[in-house]
């Protein structure tokens, strides 16, 4: 009986001092600080952050920066920060709801870090930002979400096959609808989609479609929740576009049925001529364009709107991913100041350089870019105005129901009134929920 | 030794298992109970008590709920009627002297053997819709594809995800099955016989009773398992199209891990857990026959 108890205490001791070390060892090493920067491992990998953290500890001799992460970071996290125990700079992925830590006061709020002075600019670090993506992170007149690279989303076509066959990318939904033809007369699917994941068909063709009737007002009134938003006309003629592209065959046969590297592969091996994505489409795929018998060549458009559409044309949808620092980070200020020299214009033209994608610095893009960014960078330049569905972010539950109406609309189960109805039945049971902290585009 | 010590000695060798059953089982089940009265974002410690209010809004206004629980019941009624008959089909046959029998007893337990991720992809190939085996079949009989693919067309969905299901747990029915027919010792059978009871007859009044208990077992197996479906049903379809294949555990992964509604999810699980337990112990009750002793 003694015997065990004495065990049971010897047990519990070295359990609570492999606690104690643990705790110990995190923090500081030798003198240094050591900051944890925990990101999602996603196509651009972590080797960029690896890099960053080499150089800034070069100038920062008494900072140790450790980076880690992978594919499901949110699922490591979320625990962590239900317990406090938090990394001190983090991108925790798509699938973490990083609005609800900011409504929980778990994101430190960036205010005062924005006013210093940029790393290597003469000027604000706020000012560093292209505007419009910074003041996505913001919620009640405070910064917390920050924006790192910028992912512009549209439509992909497949260079070689259009020249070879004299086709023009189409500007306009009509000339579209005449270039569908004919593509589909060649045996070849015009437009192929991610059907196992609706989102890319609603940045795709969706919303693009209903700012192009309704102007960017209908747009804006749907992420703002107002009342018949989602079934307004704009969104009806958004519903029924896609429903004539459906009705008269333009989509690849069994899109619905595959996933985003499915339907990609379909794009880079000629079966359909066109895809909407992002920016993020040539580094994804990198590893099976490299192995295709021929090279393959591809360009980006925005979406073809109609012709005497209301929305500009020039409208733009961009994403960006979602940098924070954890309100219970053990050095806020060090991980500030990281983050300020990742997204330094110097290193943001490292990324846009090593990582074929766009950034959130304004100037990142004045470098001899990768062929697949010339379009996208020039779009950007040239848009009036950028967006994203942000409502996604904000109401996720919303956010799948409305994927779930477009993926019925495009398997054919429902028509396009009833496909805006259920969009605005799914916008209505999130109005009326008032557990849900709700959030302006203005 | 007196009677004390005997209760001491006792508690001091159950105390371990009770202990970690109690920290890990008892323990996170009643926090389950009581989360789900909370509405909880799951990212901090802070929860808003709200009585009742998550189960009547899971009850009364979520039609993804009542959905997904349809899609439960079909796994749960398509398995019953299918797997129960054939397992009991195959494991009489392979208990039979017939020749080859060993070597189908292992075939039959292949699937189970296979992760359930990977039996997920691999049948997700089969349907595809570029270049499934599933296509290249019904094309060349004559039979219509669906231009939506068989995973993403609402009608083919989840009588897809079912049929993987179900070939995925047919072996371990057939293998529980078997054993307990091999228990059973042969000489009833060949009193049977002489008794002029054919096959049918004996399969119908020695078998069926005696396998009966063993029956009872993979019945509420089969329940629990159909219930609390997720990692088929999340690798190959993650519920859609369009909610089409949600489950009650994707729609609570979905809920809990991607939209920070914990209090909700748990919910459902509690849900969930009711309802295999009132399942469970109702085809248990009605299955209620005097067991046969040998």
């Amino acid at each position: 009986m003694k015997k065990l108890a004495v065990v049971l205490v010897i047990a519990g001791i070295v359990l609570a001092a492999g606690c104690g070390d643990k705790e110990s060892a995190k923090g500081k090493t030798g003198g240094k600080i050591e900051l944890e920067v925990a990101a999602f491992q996603g196509g651009y990998g972590l080797d960029f952050f690896e890099y960053a953290a080499r150089e800034y500890e070069k100038i920062h001799p008494n900072i140790k920066i450790r980076v880690w992460g992978n594919p499901r970071i949110w699922e490591q996290l979320r625990p962590r920060f239900v317990a406090g125990d938090v990394p001190d700079l983090t991108w925790p992925g798509w699938d973490m709801d990083v609005w609800a830590l900011v409504a929980e006061g778990k994101v430190m709020p960036m205010d005062k870090y924005l006013e210093t002075k940029a790393y290597d600019q003469d000027m604000k670090w706020k000012d560093t930002f292209i505007p419009s993506l910074l003041e996505k992170g913001m919620d009640k007149g405070h910064y917390y979400i920050m924006p790192f690279n910028n992912n512009v989303f549209g439509w992909w076509y497949n260079v070689d096959m259009f020249n070879k066959n004299g086709w023009k990318p189409p500007k306009t939904y009509e000339e579209l609808l005449v270039l569908c033809e004919k593509i589909k007369k060649t045996g070849v699917a015009p437009l192929t989609y991610q059907g196992k994941y609706p989102a890319y068909m609603l940045s795709g063709f969706f919303f693009p479609w209903a700012i192009s009737a309704g102007g960017f007002e209908a747009f804006k009134d749907a992420q703002n929740l107002k009342p018949g938003a989602w079934n307004s006309p704009a969104f009806l003629k958004a519903a029924q576009m896609i429903a004539e592209l459906r009705d008269k065959g333009y989509f690849e046969k069994g899109a619905m049925g595959m996933d985003h590297t499915g339907s990609q592969m379909e794009f880079i091996t000629g079966k359909a001529a066109m895809i909407p994505c992002g920016t993020w489409l040539g580094s994804e795929m990198k590893k099976q364009i490299e192995q295709l018998p021929k090279p393959f060549h591809m360009d980006f458009i925005n979406p073809p709107v109609l012709a005497n559409g209301k929305g500009d044309p020039s409208i733009t949808y961009s994403s960006v991913e979602t940098w924070i620092i954890p309100k219970d980070a053990k050095h806020p200020d060090e991980a500030a100041d990281f983050f300020k020299f990742m997204t330094s214009l110097k290193m943001a033209k490292q990324f846009v350089l090593r990582k074929n994608t766009l950034m959130s610095i304004k100037g990142a893009d004045a470098v001899k870019l990768p062929k697949d960014l010339v379009t996208p960078a020039k779009l950007l330049r040239e848009a009036k105005l950028t967006y994203s569905a942000d409502y996604r972010d904000w109401y996720r539950t919303m956010g799948k129901d409305i994927e779930s109406a477009m993926a019925a609309l495009l398997n054919g189960e429902v028509t396009a009134k009833e496909c805006v109805d259920r969009m605005e039945a799914a916008a209505e049971r999130t109005r009326k929920d008032k557990s849900i902290p709700k959030h302006r585009m203005e | 030794m007196t009677e004390r010590d005997k209760i001491k000695t006792v508690a001091l060798f159950l105390s371990p298992a009770v202990i970690l059953y109690g920290v890990f089982f008892l323990f996170p089940m009643a926090q389950a109970f009581y989360v789900a009265l909370f509405q909880w974002r799951g990212v901090s410690m802070d929860k808003t008590y709200v009585g009742l209010a998550n189960f009547h809004k899971l009850l009364f206004e979520d039609p993804i709920f009542w959905a997904a629980l349809g899609h439960n019941l079909a796994f749960l009624i398509v398995s019953v009627v299918v797997v129960i008959p054939l397992a009991l089909f195959f494991a009489n046959a392979l208990n039979s002297r017939l020749w080859g029998a060993q070597a189908f007893r292992a075939v039959f337990l292949f699937p189970n053997m296979i992760s359930v991720v990977a039996v997920a992809v691999l049948w997700a190939f089969v349907y595809h819709p570029k270049i499934g085996i599933l296509n290249a079949v019904v094309s060349g009989l004559g039979g219509r594809v669906s231009d939506n693919g068989w995973l993403g067309d609402p009608r083919t969905a989840l009588p897809c995800v079912i049929a993987t299901s179900i070939w995925y747990s047919l072996g371990f029915y057939i293998v529980l099955f078997l054993a307990g027919m091999q228990s059973i010792p042969r000489t009833f059978y060949e009193a049977a016989e002489i008794d002029g009871a054919g096959g049918w007859a004996q399969f119908r009044y020695v078998t069926i009773p005696l396998v009966w208990e063993i029956l009872k077992l993979g019945l509420v197996y089969l329940i629990i398992h159909t219930l609390n479906i997720f990692g088929l049903v999340w690798v190959m379809t993650a519920g859609g199209p369009s909610n089409h294949t949600d489950t009650l555990l994707t729609y609570l992964y979905r809920l809990a891990f991607t939209d920070s509604n914990f209090g909700y999810a748990t919910a459902i699980g509690v849900v969930v857990f009711i309802l295999i337990f009132v399942i469970s112990a109702s085809f248990i009750r009605l299955m209620r026959r005097e067991v046969v002793e040998y």
